[in-house]
């Protein structure tokens, strides 16, 4: 029998801790505590837990340098809980490498799902790094073919430019994952780029307009305001 | 800093800027005219030049240098003995006093008019703090009230409820939950606006379609029966603003659309130009909006919602909240009730700037 998946909240609220670990046990997870952040440190050197639910605001320590600490040596999913909605809050918890970010208030049918998700991503890259490289992605009617630098949306060729095939690779290639305006830029352009997103932000509408029947309710590019840009995955 | 100068350049520009117009136009009348009768003409030229200088500068000093270089120059170029000064004309002291006059009344008028304009902006934005206390305060009191007693309900009787009457208490829980989370939004919203940054908001160029795409995503969350429609026209429209702010006006209206539009099952959002503004149009298929309410909404923001009932205060609240955003971004919020049945909602959001 498959051993049932682990997950540590970090949460220094009791109320929000009680009902999380509720809703997940009853889900079939297998739940473990931590009230601040030293003990959460300690927790995910010593328990090993498959994923983290992660709030910022934490007594003794911010969120934050838990994320950056943890980066250091692990790459267990963390999916932080905040009650802070600023985009600089989350560009910084994403860059410092966080899986996900939901701001409360939230429903617990979301953060099953994106836990799920987290989940599914840290056994995926854990594959995949043992086996070759893959050659194509899928999603929906659009695959991205890595070797021959082709984007097909039903089998047929989508005219992309140099620099909209490299932003639909590298979302691609982090399917499931936000990428915010930074790293896109840097990844995409070079490290020398100014910080000005608004070419990003031109070269996002055009290659909505190329791939998605409707660019304000796009299917295979989303937006998260203020903060980047993610491509779903394959279900 | 930077700003009072940056307007003090301004104002030194637009006076050079009309008082050279002035000067060049009358020399060129002047040496049309052979009869050299120009003065008279001349002078209404000064006169008007004044005016406007007074009126589009701040302040008294500009509409005053351009007086006093208006009576010089009159007198060197455009009264005999030309290109000479004679301070001994008769009717000088009068041109001299009539020029001051018209500035300094002007100047005058335009600085208090500025200053009812700006005492008007802080009422509105006092008027909309205070609303958000209320709510705090006061609104905040019945939805509390109700999760507290259905849940005391559930807790206390829970052998005695149907299973039905469970149920019941649980929506009305989570109705109530959801009204809080709006009104949280809201307030939020609002210490965007005016939060260390001043009255000023933080804007970057945005691609509107984005923004509308997280709103209604958000909105369908909550709303999964409600229908959404999203046009948007080829050219991506690119406008500088919060895209917070932004994405929870359109929350807004939406949510308005769902929960007071009377008889809605379908809402429509457009995108479109309009004469240097990006126009974002949420259309509902409802009852519309009280005539009352709407022409109250169109007269003045300063009046309070009070008087309606506490639902309709929620949304009352995002109107005002939506107009503040609207205003803070120098665009505005338009209200009108569409021919054929529902309301339609544009927000204007200037393209530049």
């Amino acid at each position: 029998m498959e051993h049932a998946d682990r997950i540590l909240v970090v949460e220094d609220e009791p109320g929000i801790t009680g009902f999380l670990s509720t809703i997940l046990g009853n889900n079939g997870y297998e739940v473990e505590k931590a009230a601040n952040g030293k003990e959460a440190l300690m927790m995910i050197s010593s328990r090993c837990p498959d994923a983290v639910i992660l709030d910022l605001g934490l007594p003794d320590m911010d969120g934050q340098r838990v994320i950056s600490s943890v980066r250091e040596w692990s790459g267990v999913p963390i999916l932080v809980v905040s009650a802070r909605t600023h985009e600089r809050d989350k560009i910084g918890a994403f860059d410092l490498g966080a899986d996900d970010y939901i701001t409360k208030p939230f429903s617990t049918g979301e953060l099953l799902a994106r836990v799920k998700t987290a989940l599914r991503h840290a056994k995926a890259r854990e594959s995949a790094a043992q086996s070759a490289p893959v050659a194509r992605f899928q999603l929906g009617a659009l695959t991205v073919d890595y070797d021959r630098h082709r984007v097909l949306l039903d089998g047929a060729d989508v005219h992309l430019t140099q620099i909209e095939y490299k932003i639909v690779s590298l979302l691609s290639r982090n399917a499931g994952r936000v990428m915010t305006y930074d790293s896109m830029m840097k990844q995409v352009w070079g490290p020398t780029i100014a910080q000005d997103h608004q070419v990003l932000r031109v070269n996002m509408a055009n290659i909505r307009r190329k791939l998605e029947q409707n660019p304000a309710a796009p299917k295979y590019i989303r937006t998260e305001i203020g903060v980047g840009y993610w491509m779903p995955e394959e279900e | 800093m930077s700003r009072s100068i940056k307007g003090m350049i301004k104002n030194i520009i637009v006076t050079i800027g009309i008082l050279s117009a002035v000067t060049g136009l009358s020399l060129l009348l002047d040496q049309q005219d052979d009869v050299s009768h120009s003065d008279a003409y001349v002078s209404m030229l000064f006169i008007l030049a004044v005016l406007v200088i007074s009126r589009v500068t701040d302040g008294y000093f500009y509409g005053l240098a351009a007086s006093v270089y208006g009576v010089l120059t009159v007198n060197y170029f455009f009264t005999f003995p030309y290109y000479a000064f004679n301070f001994s004309l008769s009717g000088y002291p009068i041109t001299m006093v009539a020029l001051f006059t018209v500035s300094t009344l002007t100047s005058a008028l335009t600085t208090r008019m500025k200053r009812q304009e700006q005492a008007r902006a802080e009422a509105a934005k006092e008027k909309l703090r205070g609303d958000l206390l209320r709510a705090i305060s006061h609104d905040f009191r019945t939805p509390l009230t109700s999760i507290m007693g259905a849940n005391a309900a559930l807790m206390e009787n829970a052998d005695a409820l149907s299973s039905e009457q469970k149920r019941a208490l649980h929506q009305n829980i989570g109705a109530e939950a959801m009204w809080l989370q709006r009104m949280v939004e809201n307030l939020l919203s609002v210490t965007r606006i005016s939060g260390e940054t001043g009255a000023k908001i933080e804007k970057t160029p945005q691609v509107i379609e984005e923004i509308v795409a997280a709103a209604s995503e958000k909105f369908h969350a909550r709303f999964p029966d409600f229908s959404v429609r999203v046009g948007v026209p080829q050219e991506a429209l690119l406008c500088p603003m919060d895209a917070l702010l932004v994405e929870q006006v359109l929350l807004n209206l939406l949510q308005n659309a769902a929960q007071h539009a009377e008889g809605a099952t379908h809402v429509e959002i457009l995108l479109s130009r309009e004469k240097g503004c990006a126009k974002i149009s949420v259309l509902d298929d409802g009852c519309g909006m009280d005539k009352a309410l709407l022409g109250r909404f169109r007269r003045d923001r300063e009046q309070s919602w009070e008087a309606a009932g506490d639902s309709a205060r929620a949304s009352g609240i995002g109107l005002s909240v939506c107009a503040a955003i609207a205003t803070a971004h120098g665009g505005s919020l338009r209200l009108e009730n569409r021919e054929g049945g529902g309301l339609c909602a544009s927000l204007l959001l200037p393209l530049e700037g």
